[in-house]
């Protein structure tokens, strides 16, 4: 399997009208061929919206499905929904949700209250902003600094005494900026366990242990943290220690 | 005697490090409200208030004040210069017990927000001045601080009592009105 850094991550995004169902933006990123039909999303969301409400599952926010997951915002009766692969971070997802909800409303919300009918073609200069907002990373890092820092992430892998199996940076909404050797399915749930990456301002480490795996977030910055499956057999103290250890060295090639 | 009526719509963000209150000052601001357990932004969001003064031309000035609160982990994004620009004015918010985060203020915050929008004012708020037993940065080092940056005034507030909140948004604002070309309003 590709690594997730590879994945095409966003599949589609739709901004339409929580009770109607009215569509006012689409982008997809697939190929026209294999692309969604946006109509009969933004059809199947609102029916949805509207089982949820009749089901009292008012704070609807993700629908996961085998190989997709529909997740969304709410902001004065719009819905702004994206379809992403299942393995990208929640967190991150809202966090750009919310910000393209912002910078929507900024741009257009004047003339949204004082119209009845919405001419969408007004809406398409703000494709290139969704772009990037999707498209960019969640933490910039120059590619040298993504180059020295896997440096260092292959170093703490490869040694046996170390007790790493794997390790990834991420932002600290969970988009993965750099992995080496993370099994997926731990790395997924990794991410999830790591939605707390965001509360972690005054945190300095984390340890999740289970059966199966040791796993230790670092912070790096107050937008980065180093995630290192540790076998779990391996003493979480030293395995701390060793982690804390590859912080210090990526601290000092990544600029804050 | 009023002679006249002007609108304006000022965009002004409030930049400053993860739990220092930028949330709960805008929520002092614009609902005189104060919520004491905290949670953490995700992404960015923005909230609006109208206020109405007349000038000392006696004209109305009636101004839209669209206020940005942004996630103060958003500063790591790469497409932060989406929201951060055309900006007028940004409250620099720190807090008082944290000297960390008047540092992050200097060093990062707001050569962001220069780039992004380069004509803007800017406050400096030191923010949690009732946590007096618990402050980290005395008065006269503030002064030596502020002296260095690119702000037009600082004010010690608490979101938690009001104190300066109203006042700090007040001169922002006036400023800015005062300050600014035509052709930014």
């Amino acid at each position: 399997m590709s690594p997730l850094t590879e994945f095409k991550a966003v599949k589609a995004f739709f901004i339409f009208e929580k009770d109607q169902g009215t569509t006012l933006f689409t982008r997809s990123y697939e190929r026209s061929s294999t692309a969604p039909d946006a109509h009969l999303v933004v059809a199947f969301l609102t029916a949805m919206f509207s089982f949820a409400k009749t089901s009292s599952l008012s704070d609807l926010k993700v629908v996961d499905m085998t190989d997709i997951r529909f997740s969304f915002i709410e902001k004065n009766g719009l819905i702004f929904a994206v379809l992403v692969s299942p393995l990208v971070s929640p967190l991150d997802i809202q966090f750009k949700l919310s910000t393209i909800a912002s910078l929507f409303f900024s741009d257009y919300g004047n003339q949204l209250s004082s119209i009845d009918i919405v001419d969408t073609e007004m809406f398409s200069d703000f494709n290139d902003s969704v772009d990037e907002i999707f498209g960019g990373e969640t933490r910039q890092m120059l590619k040298s600094s993504k180059n020295a820092a896997l440096f260092y992430l292959k170093k703490l892998v490869s040694k046996e005494e170390t007790g790493a199996r794997g390790a990834m940076i991420l932002s600290f909404t969970g988009d993965i900026l750099l992995e080496y050797k993370m099994d997926q399915p731990r790395m997924a749930a990794a991410i999830r366990i790591l939605n707390v990456g965001t509360y972690m301002t005054n945190l300095r480490y984390l340890v999740v242990a289970s059966e199966s795996t040791n796993l230790v977030a670092y912070k790096i910055s107050e937008g980065l943290l180093l995630a290192v499956d540790g076998h779990p057999s391996f003493g979480l103290e030293d395995l701390v220690v060793n982690v804390s250890e590859t912080v210090k060295q990526i601290k000092e090639i990544i600029p804050h | 005697m009023v002679k006249n009526e002007i609108k304006h719509v000022l965009k002004i963000l409030l930049l400053g490090d993860g739990a220092v209150g930028k949330t709960s000052l805008i929520l002092r601001f614009i609902e005189n409200k104060f919520k004491d357990e905290y949670s953490v932004s995700l992404g960015v969001d923005f909230l609006t208030k109208t206020i109405t003064f007349i000038d000392e031309d006696d004209i109305k000035r009636i101004v839209s004040l669209q206020v940005w609160d942004i996630a103060g982990q958003a500063r790591h994004v790469s497409y932060s210069h989406l929201y951060l620009k055309g900006a007028l004015g940004a409250f620099y918010v720190f807090d008082l017990t944290r000297k960390e985060t008047l540092e992050q203020i200097q060093n990062r915050w707001q050569l962001q927000a220069l780039k992004a929008s380069p004509n803007h004012l800017g406050i400096l708020i030191g923010n949690k001045a009732d946590l007096i037993k618990e402050r980290a940065i005395s008065k006269s080092q503030l002064k030596k601080i502020v002296d260095s940056m690119h702000v037009i005034e600082i004010f010690e507030t608490s979101a938690k009592t009001g104190r300066n909140v109203n006042k700090a948004f007040q001169k922002l604002t006036t400023e800015i009105l005062r300050v600014k070309p035509k052709k930014f309003l």
